[in-house]
């Protein structure tokens, strides 16, 4: 499974420092990646933890993260003295919920179970 | 996170590092690159009362040429064979392996004799070098690759014996590889693999040989009998990785169930011997 | 305790140390030297990595004594003379840091990358950044920043 284009669009005001509110857009980027196709805890029958190191629970690489597109809306906040909104880690809410429904979409399914590993994907076609 | 104490002994020559294992019996380890056995320790799944670090000893860093084939001291590093001539000319399969080990950092450090011996049933090398009908040379013999790796973690070497070189036969004319695997991410443990080593004559196979990894607690060759005398075509192809995927039966994994590695292992087979005959094939026989 | 001769950024350093002793923690705890960041301690992310005899190595994968008589470079000895290294700077520029808790780790293994292959490709890069793991940037940045210090942007 392939992340062919993503692009995020967030409205956060006036932004203040468009450096930071990139590289918050692009690390929630990641970790939504992540919650969407990698990352998952797994106890075993007796409740031990079987995904406790890197080894085990997937962190996304920079080989697993795809590019990424970004704009901004700039609507002035009329509650700030800046006119800026809160920006922080974004787009790991919406991530997760964009290719799930991908994927849903190009499945015809609709009750998916995150994180869509290559396994749980390949269990759905099959 | 921290390995318990433990006596260091650093070998200056082989015959020392031999000494330290008779003196020590079980409870010495050998300590070559380090990239699996560290963690081990680290995490305390390895408790060695001794370690016998063989970073010292002189003469096992070459890689030599030998009857046309190419000859790998135990602790060269992965990422000098990766960028060695010879191992791209001689040997292109354990060229195109080496890559898919670990990563850029670990290959600096990570030893091809430390991975054989460790015997990982997931790792490149040791399916490389059954997939080649390589050998294994160790202090007291030379062990053929298929002999050598008996099961997870479990190799043919007896408690005083260490690995020295492996030897990696040349690839012929007419001859075709291809190594492929399947890992959730890039370095991680492979959830499937295949290597395969086509020789192709007059437009047909006249030789192959095709192993399996992760699948099984060691790399194992598959028969690939049905292949020889004819050209490969998508009948063969099909019914060998129906074959391989029914021949194996891997325990399940949290990245997926037997089912899904058997299909994966069909996959990568179908794969590797498409490629391997189009390499083959393209090269001037 | 086994004896233990190491030249770390260039200064050389005589210590004394238990076999134990990861070379990760005696880099931050025996001598100080906490730019060198502990993620794992089992070889998967990559924030401990120096360079030992010029190879980026895992720190928490080494004995200290196994540095015996090696020189070991760290992310305080990049800089020189006051100069962010060509590398420190690109990530300045490119924003390719957040918490900054890989990238000394980044750091050193895309020094060794330069100085290995001058001119990597963008392919070449991600393949060798996939060693390290960072929660914060996407990595993107990152890319972008060893890219263009390799010129091949």
């Amino acid at each position: 499974m392939r992340v062919l284009d993503y692009v995020s669009v967030h409205d956060a005001g006036r932004l203040l420092n468009p450096l930071i509110v990139e590289g918050q857009v692009r690390g929630g980027f990641a970790h939504g990646v992540g919650a969407a196709l990698f990352e998952r805890i797994v106890y075993d029958e007796d409740g031990n933890l079987l995904t406790g190191t890197f080894m085990d629970y997937l962190c996304p690489t920079a080989a697993d993260v795809p590019s990424l597109r970004m704009e901004h809306l700039e609507t002035p906040s009329p509650f700030t003295a800046l006119g800026a909104k809160g920006l922080g880690e974004g787009t790991t809410m919406s991530a997760p919920v964009a290719i799930a429904n991908a994927v849903a979409d190009a499945l015809g399914v609709d009750a998916l179970e995150l994180p869509l590993t290559p396994a749980r994907v390949w269990e759905l076609l099959a | 996170m921290k390995p318990v104490p433990f006596t260091y002994v650093r070998a200056e020559s082989v015959e020392q590092a031999v000494d330290a294992l008779r003196a020590h019996g079980g409870e010495a380890k050998l300590l070559a690159g380090g990239q699996s056995l560290v963690p081990a320790l680290n995490m305390r799944l390895a408790r060695p009362s001794v370690l016998v670090d063989l970073n010292r000893v002189p003469g096992l860093d070459r890689i030599d040429e030998e009857n046309g084939g190419i000859r790998i001291g135990a602790l060269v590093r992965q990422s000098a064979a990766e960028r060695a001539q010879l191992v791209h000319e001689r040997c292109p399969l354990l060229a195109k392996s080496l890559p898919l080990v670990g990563h850029f950092v670990t290959r600096n450090r990570g030893t091809i004799g430390g991975s054989i011996a460790h015997a990982d049933a997931a790792a490149e090398l040791p399916l490389a070098l059954v997939a080649l009908a390589g050998s294994v040379i160790t202090t007291l013999r030379t062990i053929p690759a298929a002999d050598f790796f008996v099961g997870h973690f479990t190799t043919a070497l007896a408690d005083d014996e260490l690995v020295v070189a492996s030897t990696w036969p040349r690839a012929r004319s007419g001859e075709g590889s291809a190594f492929g695997e399947f890992a959730p991410r890039h370095g991680d443990f492979a959830l499937a693999s295949a290597a395969c080593v086509l020789r192709v004559e007059n437009g047909a196979v006249a030789e192959a040989r095709l192993a399996v990894g992760s699948v099984t607690d060691r790399p194992e060759l598959l028969d690939v009998e049905p292949l020889l005398g004819r050209p490969l075509d998508d009948d063969g192809v099909r019914s060998l990785g129906t074959a391989a995927a029914a021949a194996v039966d891997p325990p399940p994994n949290l990245h997926g169930s037997p089912r899904y590695r058997r299909a994966l292992l069909g996959t990568l087979v179908e794969r590797a011997l498409r490629t391997a005959w189009a390499r083959a094939t393209e090269t001037p026989s | 305790m086994t004896a233990l001769e190491v030249t770390v950024n260039g200064r050389t350093h005589r210590e004394d140390v238990e076999p134990r002793l990861l070379l990760s923690d005696f880099l931050r705890h025996t001598l100080g030297l906490t730019g060198t960041h502990v993620g794992c301690e089992h070889g998967v992310c990559g924030a401990c990595t120096i360079r030992l005899d010029g190879a980026a190595v895992r720190s928490c994968l080494l004995l200290a004594v196994q540095a015996d008589g090696c020189t070991i470079e760290t992310v305080e000895g990049l800089a020189a003379n006051g100069e962010l290294h060509p590398l420190q700077a690109a990530f300045r520029e490119h924003h390719a840091l957040q918490c900054g808790f890989c990238t000394s780790g980044i750091l050193m293994a895309a020094a060794n990358l330069l100085e290995q292959d001058g001119t990597p490709t963008r392919d070449e890069i991600v393949d060798m950044l996939s060693g390290h793991l960072c929660r914060c940037t996407g990595y993107e940045p990152i890319v972008d920043a060893i890219a263009q210090v390799a010129g091949t942007s």
